[in-house]
């Protein structure tokens, strides 16, 4: 099983950003006080319920920016999970924390170490300077660079970079720019994401307004196969829609999204997937702290875990193999989906061995329209 | 306790809204030990969650107390609540009606406001001894010198021995007691004569019926009896009669000069009308008392079930609504874009929002309201009429000769340093100011003829924003007015959204559509494909705008296990399922029809 634990804290919202997080400046350390308490409870109720049976496997600590906690709150979340889970050995164990460049120091660093992380996660988004403040991220390129070298010193040499393309102001050429002085630093672990504008954020506002431009549709695409051209010059696997990595160096813990594996989600807004039922905590802080965890939790109709087998597994470049689907639903994928597979097949947009099924690389561009059109959902086809 | 009308004193308590009229009802109830301390919730009169919630008083309730007065004697003392808002004006005066006197509360810290002066002239009209009280002299902006001098001035009537309370701390509560006992006239009815008895608040109870409060002015009445209700005609068998203390308790008889309330297997809210005479069925009153009318309502929108519920569960709540609420009319109709509805009339705005929480909340319905109408007349070329209440159903141009739309007289009051951004506001809504007075050095009462239509779009949130919430409205109906009106249509990706056609004045229309289109652009997410926001009166187009196409192809990241993103994308989510309704590859979200009335400070 693995950990995910939400630390919803920045010390400022980026532009495009509508996860579950609060802006608190240089700190509010009473608010973050108590949610860590919050947290703890909630680490002791969820092992009570789920502790037994499971072996805890990797621990990824996500935000927000966990590294915006003085790490001693970090600390004590951890030693909860150790004294109350049953966690594998720390040679077996995945341990990664998301940190962004502004926020890590030698100290923290140590710090880290020291609490037995073997995994970071950089959110560095881009390498050129005006995109970056065109994302209202507070770190510059030089920044990104200084902190990545000292995780890769002090805490492991595991690190994943998040970087993110078809942003304002960004264009193919320093889009490749990016991408290749990354490679330069050969970090073990890409994550490279198309900016998706949501409701609510700053730049949807800003585009819809006509107030903000992004690169065409066409120019977005090209990026995108730009980055797999150039990571898999440099020996990267491209193994999910968004990421790749150097050999042996895949992320188990993302894995398990995306291959139907349990996960206990704790903290604000986490969800989890345990015993075939999915869950999800409140979003409002004020609830949490209150104890008043869970949201909602659903079983879901065999259609619903249907749709969520194909959109999980059809995220992982091999895909999935029909005996495994057979073996979650007893039924032959082909009898269900016969003739809107057969379609996307010979569109050349989902292709198959007769053992698997996997979107081909035009299907990485319209993944939303391939299983949309899957699940005979005619909203996300093109409107036209 | 003799029954002596001498010992009798039916009051209310008027004030505007939020002067502390509840609160003050709770202590006197307190402080006569009519409710238990322990039984004492905050604003005991208040009955409905709503009504608590949004600090107004929507039905009315009558409460008899008990004191024992400084000169030796018990008095029964009849606490008549009203509503403090302008929508139920009707009611309020009824209830004034059955009352020798009003506690007029002021705010220490306001000072006299529209509504306050409103319900004074209603009290006066009804011959009420007004006994002022002045409330909040806890705060530390409290004026009560001024707020005194300024109820003299403006009023006309003595207050320099006005109680000066706390009606939240319980301050002075005494006092105000004392002045109900010595300034408040007893009533002076016949109990010999024939039953002549004021309907002044009726509400549907599941196991009695329909309960009615009202005042016994002559004669009496008692279980058994066969009444006759003298406008609606109908007679009854009297099946309980009783009085609230608060709690309701039986009573062999009710006699003139009593408050009480009366149950006679009535089905129908609307079959015992506020305003009404009850009298006996075999010895009937000559005539009945004056003042009874029938509550029209002003303000009309379409309520429509939202997608996934159905029509039958709204029609089911209207009806249970209507049982209690004689004001509320619905009739079927049925829009092209909303499939079908009813159309509802309401007395005015906070009416129609009242409603429409209920319907939400109480009966855990969706729904969709369209754009609020008033009643317009449309003068046919034949020279006959037609009311219309819903833009739709307008005829076509060239078969009416034109459009009368009601106007109101509309009373504003506020600090005189907001005159010029009032009368500004005023006029931009069409308004022509009949006079202007000074109230005080700094307070002033505006005067305005003003289109119904213009009043219930935003006017009100203008107002409150304009004044930073110092001014205050009362409107009441005035008379018919020829207008240059026409019908505005809106087009999303080219085609006609009914719900959304609204009738707008010739002069105004370009900005309202240009608003109209402006609100949409905002609240319709972006599609894979543009989508044009069309305004137009018949075929030309007034105003447009565009949502931008937003191509969303791709699978967002993933985060933390959330699949839920994608499930959004994938398949309509329950949340988003009840909110959006679909026009042809439109997606409209539920606050569309709501967004493009709201009052907006930047435009």
């Amino acid at each position: 099983m693995g950990i995910y634990i939400h630390i919803p804290f920045c010390r400022q919202k980026c532009s495009y950003c509508d996860f579950v997080s609060f802006s608190v400046g240089a700190g509010a350390p009473d608010l973050q006080r108590s949610y860590i308490e919050a947290l703890k409870r909630e680490v002791a109720l969820q092992a009570d319920l789920w502790a037994e049976k499971r072996q805890v496997d990797t621990i990824y600590i996500g935000g927000g920016t966990p590294t915006t906690l003085e790490p001693g709150l970090i600390g004590e979340v951890l030693e909860e999970i150790f004294r109350r889970f049953s966690v594998v050995g720390p040679d077996r164990l995945e341990m990664t924390i998301e940190a962004n460049p502004e926020s890590v120091d030698t100290l923290s660093c140590r710090r880290l170490k020291a609490m037995g992380f073997n995994r970071a996660s950089l959110g560095v988004q881009s390498l050129n300077d005006q995109v970056l403040r065109s994302l209202g991220r507070i770190h510059d390129s030089r920044c990104a660079a200084e902190s990545f070298y000292r995780i890769r010193e002090i805490v492991t040499d595991n690190v994943n970079v998040d970087v993110m393309f078809g942003l304002p102001e960004q264009t193919t050429e320093i889009w490749t720019e990016t991408v290749e002085q990354l490679l330069l630093w050969q970090p073990s672990h890409v994550s490279f994401y198309s900016l998706q504008l949501e409701e609510g954020t700053l730049l949807y506002n800003l585009y819809r307004d006509r107030k903000l431009e992004l690169p065409s549709w066409a120019c977005n695409r090209a990026m995108y196969h730009t980055a797999l051209e150039l990571l898999k010059q440099a020996d990267y696997e491209h193994y999910e829609v968004s990421s790749a990595a150097l050999p042996g160096r895949r992320c188990r813990h993302n894995l398990k999204y995306w291959s139907m594996q349990e996960y206990l989600g704790l903290g604000l807004s986490a969800h989890s997937y345990l015993e075939g039922v999915r869950y999800e905590n409140t979003p409002a802080l004020d609830r949490y702290i209150a104890g008043d965890n869970l949201l909602s939790a659903d079983p879901g109709s065999r259609a619903d875990r249907i749709g969520d087998y194909l959109f999980t597994e059809l995220r992982r470049i091999e895909g999935f193999e029909f005996s495994d689907f057979v073996r979650y639903f007893g039924t032959d994928f082909r009898a269900l989906y016969d003739a809107p597979a057969a379609a996307l097949i010979r569109e050349g947009l989902l292709l198959s061995d007769g053992v698997s099924l996997r979107l081909s690389p035009e299907g990485l561009d319209q993944t939303n329209i391939v299983l949309g059109r899957l699940l005979n959902d005619e909203r996300v086809d093109d409107g036209q | 306790m003799k029954n002596d009308q001498a010992y009798i004193r039916n009051f209310c308590i008027i004030a505007h809204i939020d002067h502390g009229k509840s609160t003050l009802a709770d202590r006197l109830l307190e402080s006569t030990g009519s409710v238990a301390p322990r039984d004492m919730r905050e604003q005991f009169l208040d009955n409905m969650d709503l009504e608590r919630e949004r600090g107004i008083t929507i039905k009315l309730q009558a409460t008899r107390l008990l004191y024992h007065a400084k000169d030796g004697h018990d008095y029964i003392f009849n606490l008549i609540d009203t509503p403090g808002h302008v929508d139920f004006t009707y009611e309020v005066s009824r209830s004034l009606a059955a009352c020798e006197g009003a506690v007029l509360i002021v705010d220490a810290t306001q000072g006299v406001e529209a509504q306050t002066l409103a319900n004074v002239y209603l009290a006066l009209e009804e011959n009420l001894e007004i006994v002022p009280v002045i409330n909040k002299i806890d705060l530390a902006s409290a004026r009560p010198e001024e707020v005194i001098q300024e109820i003299e001035d403006v009023i006309g009537i003595q207050a320099e021995h006005a109680p000066r309370i706390s009606a939240k701390e319980g301050l002075n509560i005494e006092a105000v007691l004392e002045e109900v006992v010595a300034k408040v006239p007893a009533p002076k009815g016949d109990p010999e004569g024939k039953l002549k008895a004021l309907i002044f608040d009726s509400y549907y109870d599941n196991y009695k019926g329909v309960v009615i409060y009202t005042r016994i002015f002559d004669g009496s009445v008692r279980v058994g009896d066969m009444i006759r209700l003298m406008n609606t005609k109908k007679v009854y068998e009297v099946t309980e009669v009783g009085v609230s203390s608060p709690v309701q308790t039986p009573v062999p008889c009710l006699s003139a000069g009593s408050v009480g309330y009366l149950c006679a297997s009535i089905k129908q809210v609307s079959d015992a009308r506020v305003g009404d005479t009850i009298t006996l069925d075999r010895d009937p009153a000559p005539e009945a008392l004056h003042g009874y009318k029938k509550v029209q309502p002003m303000v009309y929108c379409g309520v429509y079930p939202a997608e996934g519920e159905k029509y039958e569960n709204v029609k089911d709540c209207l009806e249970k609504l209507q049982v209690n609420d004689a004001a509320l009319l619905f009739e079927p109709e049925s829009s092209t874009a909303l499939g079908f509805g009813f159309r509802c009339g309401f007395l005015g705005l906070l009416h129609m929002e009242i409603i429409v929480e209920r319907l939400e909340r109480e009966f855990d319905l969706e729904i969709i309201t369209t754009s609020p109408s008033v009643i317009y007349k449309v003068v046919m070329n034949d020279g006959s009429e037609q009311m219309i209440q819903n833009p739709s159903n307008l005829p076509a141009p060239m078969t009416y000769t034109h459009i009368e739309e009601p106007m109101v007289k509309a009373t504003i009051m506020l600090p005189k340093e907001y005159v010029g951004a009032i009368m500004e506001l005023c006029q931009d809504r069409r308004g022509v100011m009949e006079h202007m007075e000074y109230l005080t050095e700094t307070r002033v009462a505006l005067h305005y003829q003003m289109p119904l239509n213009e009043v219930i779009y935003d006017f009100f949130d203008a107002l409150k924003s304009k004044t930073r919430g110092y001014g205050s409205l009362d409107y009441e109906f005035s008379h018919y007015q020829k207008s240059q009106l026409v019908k505005m249509d809106i087009l999303l990706n080219r085609e006609v959204v009914d719900a959304l056609s609204m009738i707008v004045h010739e002069s105004k229309a370009y900005q309202r559509g240009r608003f109209v289109c402006e609100k949409l652009k905002e609240v319709i997410p972006m599609h894979q494909f543009e989508v044009p926001i069309q305004a137009s009166i018949g075929q030309k187009v007034i105003a447009r705008e565009t949502v931008r196409a937003y191509r969303k192809d791709v699978l967002a990241k993933c985060y933390g296990g959330d699949i839920s993103r994608k499930k959004k994308l994938l398949e309509k989510q329950k949340e988003g399922k009840k909110r959006m309704r679909q026009f042809g590859s439109v997606e409209v979200p539920q606050e569309a029809f709501t967004a493009v009335l709201k009052y907006d400070d930047n435009k």
